[in-house]
């Protein structure tokens, strides 16, 4: 999503990070579709489909769950921040910056960088296990935090030197490579399922005649729900929903992705998350549940959750690739959104180094099978932590002006801090953090209301805060914005 | 030289998915699945760069 025209092969390319992104930049639909049906069709799917099973879920619950889920995600997007990112076409991070002032944009930046290092760490992790299947040495099981062997030690560094290198060259080549092997990919996850389903079959001597039949195999071979397995949590129809719209909530309601549809043209591409979300999301989350689900029906003491094995029995060498694939493309746009987010920090860096340099980071990160092995409660960590920014934004963006106050405070004001976007972030934080300790609520499900409590306090804040400071006058840059 | 890249992409996207249908409807083996699917896969990422990736038109 660059404009490489300007720019010397092989160098890191303006990719307007403190600047609205200009018309002659922007993208078409096309770009998006193939962006997200690239990038939500993952490696990480064959853990998360995998780690439902895991959790006990039941057949109506998981398909229909899914169904919903995904399509608030999909809304999400759609109505909350592609509007904003094609009004004010600025990365998250510059955005971020003008509201809440350098200090506390550092801060969330670093959060931001961290938690996507650590996700990016369980992609390298997952392609890892394919290059397992190959060589042979011992991988990790469901409950391991830690490296078991050297072996795997060494292909994570090999997959994760290769993602950093490939990120490092910028948005455009990484988003060339996700769009050559998205259709591909998704037709494989397509392959999982159909080749698992006829191993049921023959598994169980089924015979399909019906709709009725299916359903029957499903409810009672596939997702038979009933306890999860040991050190996991059970899953309802209302986890699947939620965790379904909140899996990627920081790039939606946390408005991270106002960095990626500051490109498009219209706002109503936002719509374009649909391939990623159910052709990726749901139909890869259930073909994967079904290669899982096939693996205990054989050998229920088999437990381990590993893609590499799954898609090799499933569909041979190029089940195998799929995964390295599919665990690499999906790597490469969060390693550069990790990137952005540590050059918010140091500006003056070149994104090339700083993406090479997290893009090792994540590697390193990538060898504990910890985050990986936990996907289901990081991914509802990861959004929860930054989803109050996005509140934050949302409400400078459309409420603060209605009320009469001043969005972009901290540019106006020439503070560092803004202290009700601080408040409003910390406090939700702490809110959330004692709902859940207290077992009033699971992390699945308290990011909704957490939402509503760092909107309402940001904006109860911002009246109270804002009247002790007077803004400056307006800089050119503000109302380029 | 493009269109003859796009067409066998095209075959080679059928071939990804095609065997696995075969296999649910019981007229193929896995191995000969797996044996197509690599094939396919092959031929995706060779030709796919050929025609794929030019500048977006919107």
């Amino acid at each position: 999503m660059a404009d490489e025209t300007t720019s010397a092969p092989n160098e890191p390319v303006n990719e307007y990070e403190r600047e609205p992104v200009p018309e002659r930049a922007r993208l078409g639909f096309k770009s998006f579709i193939g962006q997200y049906a690239g990038e939500h069709t993952a490696g990480t799917e064959l853990m998360i489909g995998p780690l439902f099973v895991a959790s006990g879920v039941a057949a109506f619950d998981l398909v229909i769950g899914l169904l919903i889920g995904n399509l608030l995600a999909v809304l999400s997007w759609t109505f909350l921040t592609a509007p904003i990112a094609t009004k004010a076409r600025m990365t998250l991070y510059f955005q971020l910056e003008k509201i809440c002032g350098r200090k506390l944009v550092t801060l969330y930046n670093l959060a931001n960088g961290v938690m996507f290092c650590f996700l990016a760490g369980s992609m390298i992790t997952v392609s890892a296990t394919a290059v397992g299947v190959w060589f042979h040495f011992p991988m990790p099981g469901l409950n391991d935090l830690y490296p078991n062997s050297l072996g795997w030690v060494l292909a994570v560094l090999a997959v994760g030197t290769m993602v950093a290198v490939v990120a490092a060259y910028g948005y455009t080549f990484v988003a060339r490579i996700a769009n050559y092997a998205a259709p591909w990919m998704t037709l494989v996850f397509f392959a999982f399922g159909l080749v698992g389903l006829r191993e049921f079959l023959n598994a169980t001597g089924t015979t399909i005649n019906s709709a009725g039949d299916f359903w029957h195999l499903c409810q009672t071979a596939i997702w038979k729900g009933g306890a999860p397995l040991p050190g996991q949590v059970k899953f309802t129809f209302w986890h699947v929903m939620f965790f379904s719209w909140f899996c990627n909530m920081a790039m939606h309601v946390g408005m991270s992705d106002l960095s990626v549809f500051r490109y498009a043209k219209k706002s109503w591409y936002g719509l374009a998350t649909s391939s990623g979300m159910f052709l990726g999301h749901y139909f890869a989350w259930i073909a994967a549940s079904i290669l899982y689900a096939l693996q205990l029906h054989r050998d229920a003491a088999n437990t381990d959750v590993l893609p590499g094995p799954l898609a090799y029995n499933a569909a041979g060498v190029a089940g195998l690739i799929c995964v390295i694939i599919a665990g690499w493309t999906t790597a490469n746009p969060t390693i550069y959104r990790a990137g952005l987010a540590f050059q918010a920090i140091f500006p003056k860096s070149s994104r090339y180094k700083v993406t090479l340099i997290t893009g090792l980071i994540v590697a390193a990160f990538g060898m504990f099978p910890a985050v990986a092995m936990k996907l289901l409660g990081f991914v509802a960590l990861y959004g929860l932590i930054l989803m109050p920014m996005g509140a934050v934004i949302f409400v400078d963006f459309y409420l603060i002006p209605k009320f009469g106050l001043t969005p972009y405070y901290a540019e106006k004001s020439g503070t560092s801090i803004n202290w009700a976007a601080a408040i409003a972030w910390f406090a939700t934080l702490g809110i959330a953090t004692w709902l859940v300790q207290t077992g009033r609520t699971q992390i699945f499900f308290v990011s909704l209301p957490g939402w509503f409590i760092a909107a309402a306090l940001y904006l109860v804040v911002s009246k109270l805060y804002q009247q002790k400071l007077s803004p400056r006058p307006a800089t050119a840059a503000s109302l380029a914005s | 030289m493009k269109t003859v890249a796009q067409i066998i992409s095209w075959i080679a996207l059928l071939g990804t998915l095609a065997p696995a249908i075969a296999y649910l409807a019981g007229s193929l083996s896995l191995d000969a699945v797996k044996t197509w699917m690599l094939v396919s896969t092959i031929l995706w990422f060779v030709t796919v760069p050929i025609w794929m990736g030019r500048p977006d038109q919107g």
